[in-house]
């Protein structure tokens, strides 16, 4: 299977020439092509960061990241902004969608800033608004929708380009329980449908239990690393939650 | 969907947001184009006549103007796009280049400016007509303004702010590419930083504004001051800027900590939270308050000033032309024939009317201590009148009559127009005079503020005993005036054309120092004239810079709000009143807008009083009125942003 993260010994450290605060300590990640991907752990850990630095909004302090083959520390920004374009989606906890486009603009705005046409664009929106259980709501504007339905356009934005990889950032953090389940059914439909490499920043275990294999941090380093294989999402959420607790966040972290 | 789809969406679906903005820009172009207007009006420029004192003055503004637009259009494009960082970092995000991005607020801009010229020369219109006639009544001509649109004015202001604008997009443009990804997610994040105060530099800061005003107080009584009155002013100037600034920028989070120490008081909740705010706010704030307090100084000084000399002068000008009428005596027939049109005239009889001889009497002004602006203007000499004809005068004018002098005496009349004079200027100082007979020299026994003539520049006076008044007059000029006054001056305009009239029939061949006709309703119009262009003129540039300020202290207290959305629903969250929540809000509103106008008004009250004395005006009635003005606009300002920030952060 092709590979495409490739992180090695990625090192992140934050603040003034006094006060220096290392956040990531030599990372290593590679996640293979088709892969559903959980980062976890407790807070301070460096998830976001590394994140961060895998979506190529922050720069790593040291270490190499190929996505995709490619080579992106110290990429100037012109080039990365076409490689964000044609290889990365996003998602964010607070949804980050415009309110002045409704949510069929606001899913097709990757595509204009790649120029494409308007009816290869309609019919793809439509297709994947139809899978995620959106269609109904296209010709409305952000605010007259649900957290969820929310968060769903932004999943909907994030593929509808077919990148590489999507990146998601606590993207059940303001979500209900039902909507949360609803999205990461979205997530697993992108992941087995279209192939979608997903890696996802969570930490919440229900979350990534529906992940094929979850990586725990902890202090800036990677600590284990847990696969589910074939066995049930019930067996592997009962597993992150063992882990979890080992990992010393306190189970109140954890439920 | 293109991105000009999502500019055109963005535009269509943000326009309430824009609206500040659009306000901001909309009231430049309306400004400028309505002062550029008047430039270009030809009933203003006719009125004016020959006299086209209005033209270059009127340019230098309009000048001053753009510049200042320039600075306004710029910062508000500047807080405009970083209010937008969000949405940026969201373009960025889903693969636009910073090119494209840039590319995208560059139209966006352009398309608001335009609008905002369109809108903004439609008001001007409106407003220049209001104008014209503001400028027209203040400055005493009376004329109905016509509406009309006027082509000139329209394409310079669309020149001069279609430069300005597509300056200020391209610096929005070139904005975006300063932006680093990471930090468009993190701006809310960032935290404020607390700052310790330092005693030094607050007493550092009371040390020179208290230098500064001290220095200026004491300007009347210093001999330095005196000597060097620009270079004292400026360096005042200076060091009442710093001291302004370190007050803002470190003095006042340390009075807050003083406050902050008495427990009692700053836990009263109100306090607690403004406080706390407060201090950071100050100090990150503290070169835009210096900025506004500065502004509003000026403001204030520069149309206290103005309006004082306008009040003042219009008051006191019968004390600088004494008669209604001064004429050079010409022919028999000539001199007849205005007596004739001053008996026939009805309305304003005459009150006194006397001719009279004085001398114009080369001399030495060396051992004057202050030499009389009059004597080097009519070529070094003394205008000399014999005590007899001075008594006949003062009689007329109602003023103090003179003892009889001895023969080596003299008394100076002169009246300063502005500046003050010590009453006892050049008393025991000596003057020489010359004549066909030698030198003679005087000792200067009384000084007399006062004028004698109705000349534009009143020569200086010298009043001498009667027998040297004969003994001089052998080989000096001897000039024969007539003097006028006639009852309801003011309103003689009419009289004072029938005079000119006859004066400019005979043939003027006159070898003298003056020759012509003095009217008190021509000196009253030129003055008010001047003085009225120049209230308008203050006052316009002073509303300029008071609505300015006004906007940038609206732009950043609402800026602020939304940066403390959370913490208010916080607030209220933890259950705060919605009422209660508003109250912090117009409290920290309150000191924003508080601070800087009584700093500005505390400056220029310290300026105007250090000008009032050297200049010997009252400045108090004219300046109060400017005062509560200006406070009032600000109050209706303060009003305003407190209901906007309350509306976004409180709903």
């Amino acid at each position: 299977m092709e590979i495409v993260v490739e992180a090695k010994g990625v090192h992140k450290v934050f603040g003034t020439k006094t006060n220096l605060v290392p956040v990531l300590e030599g990372v290593d990640v590679t996640v293979h092509e088709g892969e559903f991907v959980g980062i976890m752990g407790p807070s301070g850990a460096g998830k976001t960061t590394l994140l961060n630095i895998l979506a190529t909004i922050d720069q790593p302090t040291s270490g190499s990241i190929r996505i995709d083959g490619t080579e992106i520390t110290g990429m100037r920004d012109e080039p990365l902004s076409e490689f964000r374009r044609s290889n990365l989606g996003f998602i964010f906890q607070d949804y980050n969608l415009l309110d002045s486009l409704t949510i069929r603009e606001n899913i097709m705005l990757p595509l204009a800033f790649a120029n494409q046409s308007y009816v290869t664009t309609d019919q793809k929106v439509n297709e994947i608004a139809e899978k995620l259980g959106i269609a109904p709501i296209l010709e409305r504007y952000p605010y007259e929708t649900s957290g969820g339905q929310k968060q769903r356009t932004a999943a909907a934005r994030a593929i509808i380009h077919n990148p590489k990889l999507v990146l998601a950032d606590e993207p059940t953090g303001a979500l209900d329980s039902k909507a949360s389940m609803d999205l990461l059914t979205a997530f697993q439909l992108m992941n087995r449908e279209y192939r979608t490499t997903i890696l996802m920043v969570t930490h919440d275990a229900f979350a990534a239990s529906f992940c094929d294999r979850v990586i725990f941090m902890k202090d800036g380093r990677l600590f284990t690393e847990l696969v589910k294989g074939d066995k049930d999402r019930k067996w592997f959420f009962d597993q992150l939650v063992t882990t979890l607790s080992s990992l010393g966040g306190g189970r109140y972290d954890v439920i | 969907m293109t991105l000009y789809d999502v500019v055109l969406k963005n535009l269509k679906h943000n326009i309430g947001k824009y609206a500040i903005y659009i306000a901001s820009l909309v009231f430049s172009v309306l400004i400028y184009f309505t002062f550029v207007s008047l430039q270009y009006n030809e009933q203003i420029s006719e009125a004016f006549g020959r006299d086209d004192k209005m033209g270059p003055l009127l340019a230098v503004v309009s000048v001053l103007l753009a510049v200042f637009m320039i600075v306004f259009v710029w910062y508000s494009n500047a807080f405009f796009i970083t209010n937008r960082k969000q949405e940026i970092g969201l373009y960025s995000l889903v693969g636009g280049t910073k090119k494209e991005i840039g590319r995208m607020l560059f139209y966006e801009n352009m398309c608001l400016c335009l609008l905002a010229l369109g809108i903004g020369i439609g008001l001007g219109q409106l407003f220049s007509t209001f104008f014209s006639m503001i400028l027209l009544k203040v400055m005493g001509i009376s004329l109905v303004v016509h509406f009309s649109i006027n082509l000139g004015a329209i394409v310079q202001t669309a020149i001069v702010f279609g430069v300005i604008m597509l300056i200020a997009s391209l610096h929005g443009y070139l904005l975006v590419y300063r932006f680093r990804l990471i930090e468009l997610f993190q701006a809310k994040h960032r935290m404020q930083q607390q700052w310790k105060p330092s005693y030094l530099l607050a007493v550092l800061a009371v040390g020179l504004v208290g230098a500064a005003y001290w220095s200026l107080l004491h300007a009347y009584d210093s001999e330095s001051w005196s000597e060097h009155f620009g270079r004292n002013m400026t360096l005042s100037l200076i060091v009442l800027v710093a001291g302004t600034y370190l007050l803002f920028h470190t003095g006042s989070s340390f009075f807050v900590e003083l406050w902050q120490r008495r427990k009692k008081a700053y836990y009263r909740w109100k306090n607690l939270l403004t406080l706390t705010q407060l201090k950071s706010r100050l100090k990150s704030n503290g070169f835009l308050l210096t900025v506004i307090s500065v502004l509003n100084g000026m403001t204030l000084v520069a149309f206290g000033f103005a309006y004082t000399m306008y009040f003042n002068t219009m008051q006191t000008l019968g004390d600088h032309v004494p008669y209604s009428y001064q004429m050079d005596v010409q022919s028999v027939e000539m001199n007849n024939e205005i007596t004739k049109v001053l008996h026939e005239n009805k309305d304003h009889p005459v009150l006194f009317d006397e001719t009279f001889d004085y001398l114009m009497v080369p001399g030495f002004a060396e051992g004057l201590d202050t030499i009389p602006g009059g004597y080097f203007y009519y070529g070094e000499t003394f205008a000399l009148l014999p005590v007899s004809t001075y008594n006949l005068l003062a009689k007329r004018l109602g003023r103090n009559e003179m003892n009889p002098l001895d023969a080596g005496e003299t008394v100076m009349l002169g009246r300063n127009f502005i500046g003050s004079q010590h009453e006892e200027e050049n008393v025991g100082r000596t003057v020489v005079l010359t004549s066909e007979e030698g030198e003679f020299s005087f000792q200067v026994t009384g000084n007399r503020i006062e004028s004698l003539f109705s000349y534009d520049v009143q020569p200086s006076v010298l009043i001498v005993d009667n027998g040297m008044y004969e003994r001089l007059k052998k080989g000096n000029a001897v000039m024969m005036t007539r003097v006028v006054t006639v009852d309801k001056q003011l309103e003689a305009a009419e009289l004072t054309e029938a005079l000119r009239a006859v004066i400019e029939s005979g043939e003027v061949d006159y070898q003298g120092a003056h020759r012509g006709f003095y009217s008190f309703t021509d000196s009253y119009r030129t003055a008010q004239s001047i003085y009225g262009l120049l209230v308008f003129v203050f006052g316009f540039m002073g509303l300029v810079f008071l609505i300015a300020t006004g906007s940038v202290i609206y732009f950043k207290t609402l800026t602020e709000a939304a940066e403390d959305r959370r913490r208010y629903e916080i607030l209220r969250k933890i259950g705060l009143s919605r009422r209660k929540v508003k109250q912090v809000i117009a409290r920290q509103t309150s000191l924003l807008f508080l601070l800087p106008l009584l700093v500005g008004i505390a400056h220029s009250c310290v300026i105007l009083g250090s000008l009032s004395k050297v200049m010997d005006i009252q400045f108090v009635y004219p300046v109060s009125i400017c005062i509560a003005v200006y406070t009032c606009l600000y109050w209706v300002y303060y009003k305003m942003t407190v209901a906007t920030a309350n509306k976004l952060v409180n709903p």
